[in-house]
């Protein structure tokens, strides 16, 4: 692949990275305001059935232990950075921002989707299903691709 | 046109098109849309098992068994109706008929693959318009065809880009239908393996056929333009707005409704028909389109100026 000629897949690629890396970045704030609502359910001595669900949650999070949730919540941070860089990295073609970012974020996001469906309960939000494969499918796909179509291009 | 030529065409049509960038928006489209439809279906029931089993304290199949018969029986007079022959005033042949086949889909065969394959039904042909507007448009309008040209002749072309994405459709329905059965399988564990394997890989089969006439019909109109925009317009307006069109215009003159014919949508869902004679005759229709979209296709594409 001479250089400077990027696929336009590669491209695309990028652009992906950067809306989901933005989707990842409010979904942890989505997370920190989830807190902060659970916290305030535990305390409320409402019992109406918005509050029942909400005490639930934070039952069964304080089950799994806050520990995991602030876990999830650096992933989260952490996999939208790695997005936003490798999206760059994309587009410059560059082996380590690229490249190793792309699979740095792809392996972690498979990992924490999977922790995810094992280790968190459905009350807690989590649980195996349908949806965690659909969270599986950008990751997925990026490993894939990074690793078969798209493998000779980062030249710089 | 050689043989040899269109199969080369075809195996790097199908490998090199997620490179273009719109092969990956397709992939990761289809793979999301059809996981949403199964989510969607399978969401509710999983809740209401989850729900059923902490209630009466069962097993978790058995609570999901429950919670399905349950839900089943509330949507069998949607689906009922859904498969009744839409006629002003549907008559009480016309009913038992839509009952049959609704029983046939929900009872006979495991109902959670049937309501994913009608859904995947209505959505998947919109789907194929974004994986197969920019099978020639994009190259016409950049002028790229010409280099190609030199070494082989339009024909081998066409056909072979038209054969590399109808592969690329079998791979992506293939994995798709895959993920959904082992899904059902191993985590509801309502159904016995044999039943849901067969019914998969049927329902796969079924949208493999309805796709056929969508992708030739999107080939003929991307040979037409010279504009990838305009192709993919143009393609999403046609085969949305057929069935659209003899919806709105059904209700004022009936013999508009039969507009909806000039695409598959007219017949596509016999495919799920218990009778095996209309089974054939919706496959035969959509092979029937897929040949003359083709056929129109070529003609174009062999004539215009690349």
């Amino acid at each position: 692949m001479s250089e400077g000629k990027r696929p336009g897949g590669l491209t695309a690629l990028a652009v992906l990275n950067f809306v989901f890396g933005g989707l990842e970045i409010l979904g942890s704030l989505g997370m920190l305001m989830l807190m902060a609502f659970l916290d305030a359910a535990a305390k409320s001595g409402e019992d109406d059935g918005a509050a029942e669900a909400q005490r639930k949650m934070a039952e069964a999070w304080e089950q799994i232990g806050l520990g995991f949730f602030y876990v999830i919540l650096i992933v989260g941070a952490v996999s939208a950075i790695l997005l936003i860089a490798s999206g760059v990295g994309y587009l410059q073609q560059k082996k380590f921002l690229g490249r190793t970012l792309g699979n740095s974020y792809a392996v972690l996001s498979i990992g924490s989707s999977l922790a995810m469906g094992m280790a968190v309960t459905a009350d807690a939000g989590g649980g195996f299903n349908i949806g965690t494969l659909i969270r599986l499918v950008y990751p997925v796909l990026t490993l894939f691709l990074l690793n078969t179509t798209f493998k000779e291009d980062f030249v710089r | 046109m050689k043989a040899r030529h269109v199969q080369l065409i075809a195996s790097y049509s199908a490998r090199y098109s997620v490179r273009g960038g719109i092969g990956l928006v397709f992939l990761l489209l289809s793979l999301t849309f059809g996981l949403l439809v199964a989510h969607t279906m399978l969401q509710p029931v999983e809740i209401a098992a989850a729900q059923f089993a902490k209630g009466r304290n069962a097993d978790p199949a058995r609570a999901t068994q429950r919670a399905l018969e349950a839900i089943t029986e509330q949507a069998k007079p949607v689906v009922a109706w859904m498969l009744t022959p839409s006629t002003r005033e549907p008559d009480a042949e016309a009913k038992r008929a839509g009952d049959a086949w609704s029983d046939f889909l929900l009872d006979d065969r495991p109902a959670l693959l049937s309501a994913i394959f009608l859904i995947l039904l209505f959505g998947w042909p919109l789907v194929v318009a974004f994986g197969a507007f920019d099978l020639y448009a994009g190259d016409i309008g950049s002028r790229q065809l010409r280099y190609q040209l030199l070494r082989v002749d339009r024909g081998s072309i066409y056909f072979g880009r038209l054969l590399g994405m109808v592969v690329t459709f079998v791979l992506v329905l293939l994995l798709l239908g895959v993920t959904v059965t082992a899904y059902i399988g191993l985590k509801l564990s309502v159904y016995e393996w044999p039943a849901l394997l067969g019914w998969s890989a049927y329902g796969t089969l079924a949208l493999v056929v309805v796709s056929l006439p969508y992708v030739a019909l999107c080939a003929w109109l991307s040979a037409g333009f010279a504009s990838s925009f305009a192709s993919l317009t143009i393609a999403s307006l046609v085969i949305g707005g057929v069935p659209l069109f003899a919806a709105l215009g059904g209700r004022q003159f009936e013999v508009l409704g039969y507009a909806s014919y000039l695409l598959p949508w007219g017949f596509q869902l016999r495919l799920f028909h218990p009778e095996a004679g209309q089974v054939a005759l919706a496959a035969g229709g959509c092979l029937l389109q897929a040949a003359l979209f083709a056929w129109l296709g070529h003609r174009k594409f062999t004539r215009r100026d690349l």
